[in-house]
This record gives C-alpha cells, structure tokens and sequence, in this order.
C-alpha cells in the first residue's frame, strides 16, 4: 500500500477544520494489519491495529507542523517534523498524521497514511521516524 | 465598433474553435489538463461572396480600411448568419470578430465580384459576466522514512 493523504484532510482543509499553521498534530504507528482508506477514514477512530509495546503510547507523539509559503515556485509546503520513539520495542508498518484535538479519537481528523514499506522493529532501541511533507503545488 | 456590412453570403465555413485548457506533466508523468476558462475563442468564419454588385464590395473594402485590417473587432450583421433562425448555438452572442486575413476578390466581367471573407473570433471581454476560475492544485506527500538506531 502506498502512502496517501486522506480525502477527508483535503475537504477538512477547504472548510476550515484543519489549519496547518495553528492546531496541533500528531502521528501514531500502526501495524501491518491496518489498511489505510482515502476514501472513507476521515477520523482517528477509523484508525485500527495501532502498534503497542515497550516505549510507545497509544495515541503517538507530537509532530510540529510548519507552513512555508514559496511564491517562486508558486508553492506550499507543510512540513512535519521528524519524530522518535526511545529505547522502544516496537514494531511498525506505517504511520498516521492526525489533527489532535486533544479528546475522542472520533474528533480527530486525519491527515496522511505513510508507508514504511515493510515492517520496522526496535527492539530497546529508538524508533524514528523522519519528516514528512505536504506540498500544494499552484 | 462598425458592423459588418449587411450583405447575406452564399457560402459559409465555420469551425467552433477551442476551449482555453492547457495540458502539463503531473509529477506521476500522467498528464493534468487545466481549464483557464469556460469560453471558447478562435472561431474561424469565412464567408463568401458571389457576384456582388462593384457598390457592395466597396462595403467590404471600407469596412476592411475601417477596422484597420485585423486591428479593430466588430460585430457581425444577422445577415452574415442568414438561414440560421438562432446561430447563437455556433458562437456566444457576446462574440467580436476580427478580419483573420485580408480580403480577396475575383472580377466577373468587369461588373461583378466574389469576395471571400476569413474572420476569428474574439471572446467579448467587456461584458459584464466574467467567466470564473477553475485551477487544479496539487498535492503530493513525500513520506518520511522509518528508521531504527
């Protein structure tokens, strides 16, 4: 499975629920037997098969968002940070970008799947995961 | 803005011309149309003329010098569509011509004149309903990759 930006962050965007520059973000693990949908998971809850052990909580770490408005290029680009899970034992196939609002999983909207293309295991080591980003090309 | 001379033609070419859409590369290597507007332009009209009187291709020919050749945009008379109870399915009613070429004229016995008329639409951009805008962004993600140290 590809990495893929949720449907739903495109339309939470246009309406005004997500605002890259302010509202806080979050990516979370998930195992191989999560299958991302573009089409119909719009919110963390729709989010299964969440990794679990040593050194991770569920619900994942925070990832700083930073908006860069390039008009030479006629872009922007909203970048997430990088993120890392210490000394954790863990195993992972991909990750997900999610708007925290801080309560239920049911109200937070989702942003991007990312592939890792494989599982990914840390065993008492420290898990990272690099930036991603999101570009809007004019 | 003078109107083309009031003269019905015998023949008629016409070509509905092109939408504005521009095609590019997506970064996939697909490609991605864009549509700048909901108007079509470049109508091409030639109109021909069968043994005109020499005072009915005098109309032309001033009407020519007038618009500077392909300069000036003008209207077209409803004769110029004659046989056609409503042309504004070929163009937009909005719709100006201009002369696409200069005009040509064979002499008939020294008394009448066929005349050939080749015109190109120009979209009216004076008029009070602007077209509005349809642009494609793009999104690409480029995923970070995981990592174990």
């Amino acid at each position: 499975m590809a990495s893929l930006i949720y449907n739903s962050a495109i339309d939470d965007m246009a309406r005004g629920a997500i605002d890259f520059d302010t509202d806080t973000f979050k990516v979370l693990l998930v195992t191989s037997s999560y299958t991302a949908n573009k089409d119909t998971h719009d919110k963390r809850d729709d989010i299964t098969n969440e990794v679990s052990g040593t050194g991770y909580t569920a619900g994942g770490v925070t990832s700083a968002c930073t908006v860069t408005k390039d008009t030479a290029n006629d872009k922007v680009t909203l970048s997430l940070a990088a993120v890392s899970w210490p000394t954790s034992t863990i195993t992972a196939r991909g990750a997900v970008y999610y708007k925290s609002r801080g309560g239920a999983s049911s109200a937070d909207e989702l942003v991007a799947y990312v592939d890792f293309g494989g599982d990914v295991t840390s065993t008492g080591a420290t898990f990272s995961l690099g930036a991603s980003t999101i570009t809007l090309q004019n | 803005m003078a109107t083309f001379p009031a003269l019905k033609p015998a023949t008629r070419r016409y070509s509905m011309g092109v939408f504005p859409v521009t095609e590019e590369r997506g970064f996939g290597g697909g490609s991605i149309r864009f549509r700048h507007g909901s108007t079509a332009y470049g109508h091409t009209l030639e109109l021909g003329f069968v043994a005109l009187t020499q005072a009915q291709a005098k109309l032309i020919r001033d009407h020519y010098r007038e618009q500077q050749g392909g300069y000036r945009s003008f209207r077209l008379s409803s004769q110029a569509w004659a046989g056609h109870t409503n042309f504004y399915d070929l163009v937009p009613s909005t719709t100006d011509w201009r002369y696409d070429e200069a005009p040509t004229e064979v002499h008939l016995n020294n008394q009448y004149v066929d005349m050939s008329v080749r015109l190109l639409s120009v979209p009216d951009i004076t008029s009070s309903g602007a077209a509005g805008l349809t642009r494609i962004l793009t999104l690409s993600l480029n995923a970070g990759s995981a990592t174990v140290t």
